[in-house]
């Protein structure tokens, strides 16, 4: 769960219209927006993230993808694994990819989009 | 993201239903009397479409986080992707001797998609096996 926390705190830093992290001396939250709503899909105090979080987590990742026009493929494997890549349609030919993999969907995406999300930083200022 | 069409909504009622019937009980997808649906996710059973009401985004994440933990499905290779016109999901079967069998479809929803592609599979599988039996 810790890997979890620290790809949201990245996501959060970088993305902050899509996932809110909340920490005071009380509480630590996470939530994202997923169709119209802000939901909290990780009250940390109260113990791991539900499957339910997780889900729509995911959901918020693969909404938040598209809305960019970026594509992305989730595989499983006979690892056990997931296997996540997204790419920009415009260097689509090229070597342009980000990479993520774990037992959750949500989490194997969430490390691609993370590295996506930075990636595009390092190309705005560039550019 | 919008509502779900009223014939998205009949395809996926049809989806639902298949795949509650074909495996007989043992399915991770059920129908309560009353005509709702629930899905086994992890540890907990979700109520993901009760009738009558729309499906939301979140019931809809909730219901492809429960296909891709399907113990069934997770010996299998399974793809979903993003294309500009919607959700790609494919679904391969290692047969005997090496050989494979797939199935793809395309929907506008992610869980669509791979529902569809779960639901083909185990017709496909269902039917070989009473074909087998029949033998």
């Amino acid at each position: 769960m810790e890997e979890l926390k620290n790809l949201l705190i990245e996501w959060a830093a970088l993305e902050p219209t899509r996932c809110y992290h909340h920490k005071d001396d009380l509480s630590e939250d996470f939530s994202v927006h997923r169709g119209k709503t802000l939901n909290t899909i990780w009250a940390v105090n109260l113990g791991d993230i539900s499957t339910s979080g997780l889900d729509t987590l995911q959901g918020a990742i693969q909404e938040a993808i598209a809305y960019r026009g970026y594509l992305f493929t989730l595989e499983s494997a006979t690892d056990g694994l997931l296997y996540a890549r997204i790419r920009d349609k415009v260097f689509a030919s090229g070597a342009k990819g980000w990479y993520g993999k774990s037992t959750e969907g949500a989490i194997a995406l969430l490390e691609a989009y993370v590295e996506c999300l930075k990636g595009l930083g390092v190309w705005h200022e560039r550019a | 993201m919008k509502e779900l069409e009223r014939t998205e909504h009949e395809l996926l009622e049809s989806l639902l239903k298949d795949c509650a019937e074909l495996e007989e009980g043992e399915s991770f997808i059920a129908q309560t009397p009353s005509g709702d649906f629930g899905v086994q996710r992890g540890e907990e059973f979700h109520t993901v479409w009760a009738k009558n009401q729309p499906i939301t985004c979140i019931d809809m994440d909730v219901l492809q986080g429960a296909i891709q933990e399907e113990r069934w499905l997770m010996g299998h290779e399974f793809l979903i992707a993003i294309f500009s016109g919607g959700y790609h999901a494919r679904l391969t079967l290692e047969r005997s001797q090496g050989e494979t069998s797939s199935w793809e479809a395309k929907a506008e929803r992610a869980a669509i998609a791979l529902l569809t592609v779960y639901v083909a599979c185990l017709t496909s599988v269902d039917s070989e096996e009473e074909t087998d039996e029949r033998l």
